[in-house]
């Protein structure tokens, strides 16, 4: 039986392969179009994944963040939310084509996730929750989004520096504008992350009587993954740090959370959808 | 025997319907390829003389039309005439006289096209695809100033006026649904193309030219035009800098003070003669630092090279030297010969347009003549039924007349309907035009061909 939130959520992928596929089709065309298909698509599937949490966090009772599943399309939904703030200002084909397709990616990879509605964990029953995960999740939207513009910079940069031109040559954004936005995605993206790594620690204080647990490897990958990005600004304040290398700092960002949302998976504490939390 | 006569009377028929709507259009004009410079200079007129030429054409008795196109690469002129032979000996003459040389013949330089593959001509060359570097923009501009000067000259009818805006149209529908007109195939153009990869638009960015060399200037005063804006000159010799920054408006520095100016720049091109690097890896290392890693790009067209190639390593600097420009360039021209197949499709839709519109607009005398032969019936029939019955108030006859006007036109709406569908079908077409000629014994004037005058014809189009 397919339920409404089932429904809606199936058709947030549906657009966003639509999305995805315009988006890719244009990069043939012989003028930089904008689609109108394109922007729908992007933008019906933003909301019809809204919808399908909302729907999802009634049924709960609560913020919509206790599985795997969850977490994934939260993800895609704090991502695609950035997205569609940037697509029509910036209007990078490239970039809509890289961006749509990690994240139709993800909403593929959910599908095979389980969705029922497991009991709330007692830890999880907290007003710090939503504060705490709404910070961190906006962090990578914006970390995940600066990654997406690195790539297309790394890959302009090799072709300038090389002189060998691909298919994606002219349809790539100036460098200057790529590494700009890269920056000022990473602006926002570092300061929420700070302040969801704050909200996180003081949400411990509250459930477990502590600010901070070393031997838990996910805090402390949380933490290495906040001093890389802390290092990029150090770097490109002090070192001076500029173009490719400052770009490719912030790719190993982006690896680290990766690596992170791994761990999630594999450890046994409040942050695993894996095991059930005990206590 | 009698079929073999109808189908000679049928050719003839079609023949004599081509030559009314297309083969009275021709042009005759040499370009870089037929000619070399020393004839094409002197064939070169434009502006004053230009409205001259067009004005003495179409006074002659063999000409009706005429527009002139002229650039450095050509000299073209389209003419319609009553008779295409007459018209053609006719341009020839002029232009003979125009080269005001006895002993030069002309003939051998010469090219003629006729009817639609005159039109086909032209389409072709304000596409680019006649020019000297495939695809260029200027061609369309030359086209529109032929244009112009042709209306100022009152020496366009209705029918060169429409060959030549639909030929700005086909100039402009090649550059935006085809990239014949796309990519830099110049090293200066190239440039820039490189700098916008890297930088975006260029206002407000500063280029840096070192040494006099022509192209370095060419390149220079190009970034210009696209939006760069402070220009800096170094020389060895400082008087020749200061000389060169006049003619830019910008700063002159020797060579002392090149780290200075690197670190000011966005962009270099250098060209000087010295035989050995004028920029070496650790000036360029020692800037970047200065310059706090903001992104620099060197054009380097001097032989042998002026720059350490090593420098391209450098993080965020991009080093292009002639070699690399050149490229770019061939590799660009290729780009656009890829396109080449595109265009001519989009000419061949339009010269099948055109041909269309001129079989559609010979039907327009024969309509004519054909609603003239109704009206004239009428008004005939009832001038003798007005005479016989005098006593019919102004109101009875007023309807007597809507009446049989109403009789006249339902009669001859088919037919008007026929002959315009037939029009879109050149043999057809001129089978219909004989047949009505023949069952209603219609003949068409003389005037309604050609020979309206030049300012009502324009207006019509």
């Amino acid at each position: 039986m397919l339920t409404w939130s089932e429904l809606v959520y199936r058709g947030a992928i549906l657009l966003l392969g639509v999305a995805f596929l315009t988006n890719f089709g244009t990069l043939f065309a012989r003028r930089s179009a904008h689609t109108l298909l394109g922007t729908l698509g992007s933008h019906g599937s933003w909301v019809l994944l809204t919808v399908s949490l909302a729907l999802r966090a009634l049924a709960r009772r609560h913020f919509p963040i206790q599985s795997e599943f969850e977490a994934v399309v939260l993800f895609v939904w704090t991502s695609l939310t950035g997205f569609v703030l940037l697509e029509r200002r910036l209007k990078w084909s490239a970039m809509n084509v890289v961006f749509l397709f990690l994240a139709e990616g993800a909403l593929l990879y959910s599908l095979g996730l389980p969705r029922d509605l497991t009991p709330l964990l007692p830890a999880l029953r907290s007003r710090w929750l939503p504060v705490h995960v709404t910070l961190n999740f906006a962090a990578y939207a914006a970390l995940t989004l600066a990654f997406v513009i690195g790539l297309l910079y790394l890959g302009q940069e090799w072709q300038l520096k090389r002189k060998r031109y691909t298919f994606f040559y002219n349809l790539l954004p100036p460098l200057d504008q790529l590494e700009r936005m890269v920056h000022i995605l990473l602006r926002w993206g570092f300061p929420l992350l700070t302040l969801g790594l704050i909200a996180g620690s003081l949400y411990a204080r509250m459930v477990w009587g502590f600010f901070w647990d070393w031997r838990n490897p996910k805090l402390t990958w949380s933490f290495v993954m906040w001093l890389i990005y802390a290092g990029y600004f150090g770097l490109h304040e002090f070192a001076g740090w500029r173009g490719r290398r400052a770009v490719l700092w912030t790719v190993v960002g982006f690896l680290a959370l990766v690596v992170n949302y791994g761990i999630s998976l594999m450890v046994k504490n409040p942050h695993s959808f894996l095991q059930q939390f005990i206590g | 025997m009698g079929q073999a006569y109808g189908r000679i009377r049928l050719q003839e028929v079609v023949r004599g319907f081509r030559r009314d709507a297309a083969v009275r259009f021709l042009v005759v004009g040499l370009n870089h390829k037929t000619a070399p410079v020393e004839v094409r200079e002197r064939l070169s007129v434009s502006g004053e003389r230009r409205l001259e030429a067009l004005r003495e054409l179409v006074s002659r008795p063999t000409v009706d039309e005429a527009a002139v196109l002229s650039t450095c690469n050509r000299t073209e002129i389209y003419v319609l005439g009553p008779e295409v032979a007459a018209a053609e000996h006719e341009v020839v003459a002029f232009l003979q006289a125009q080269i005001a040389l006895p002993d030069c013949r002309l003939e051998p330089y010469l090219y003629r096209k006729v009817g639609l593959e005159a039109v086909q001509h032209l389409f072709r060359v304000v596409s680019g695809l006649d020019s000297m570097i495939l695809g260029e923009a200027q061609i369309l501009g030359q086209v529109k100033e032929a244009l112009h000067a042709a209306l100022n000259a009152n020496s366009l009818g209705v029918h060169l006026g429409k060959v030549f805006r639909q030929a700005v149209e086909v100039g402009k529908r090649v550059r935006t649904e085809t990239e014949i007109g796309q990519n830099a195939v110049s090293v200066s153009y190239a440039a820039v193309e490189l700098a916008r990869h890297i930088f975006g638009e260029l206002t407000g960015k500063s280029v840096l030219i070192i040494g006099a060399g022509e192209t370095g200037e060419l390149t220079a005063r190009t970034l210009a035009a696209h939006g760069a804006t402070a220009i800096l000159v170094a020389n060895r010799t400082y008087e020749r800098a200061v000389e060169l920054a006049a003619r830019f408006g910008g700063e002159a520095f020797s060579f002392d003070a090149l780290p200075e100016c690197l670190a000011r720049t966005d962009i270099v091109i250098s060209s000087t003669g010295a035989p050995h690097v004028v920029l070496d890896l650790e000036m360029v290392r020692q800037v970047m630092r200065r310059r706090r890693q903001r992104p620099l790009f060197l054009i380097d067209i001097a032989v042998p090279r002026d720059i350490d190639p090593r420098v391209n390593d450098l993080d965020n600097v991009y080093l292009y030297d002639i070699d690399d420009l050149q490229t770019v360039v061939e590799r660009n021209l290729a780009r656009r010969e890829q396109e080449i197949e595109r265009v001519e499709r989009i000419i061949a839709e339009e010269t099948a347009a055109l041909s269309q519109w001129w079989s559609a607009r010979q039907m327009v005398p024969m309509i004519k003549a054909l609603k003239a032969y109704g009206d004239e019936i009428r008004e005939r029939e009832l001038e003798r039924l007005f005479n016989r019955l005098p006593h019919l108030s102004p109101r009875d006859r007023e309807m007597i007349r809507a009446s049989t006007r109403a009789i006249v036109n339902r009669l001859l709406h088919q037919p008007v309907v026929g002959l315009k569908e037939a029009s879109e079908e050149e043999a057809r077409g001129a089978v219909y035009v004989e047949v009505l000629r023949k069952l209603f014994g219609l003949k068409l004037e003389e005037g309604s061909h050609h020979g309206s005058s030049p300012a009502e014809g324009v207006r019509r189009c």
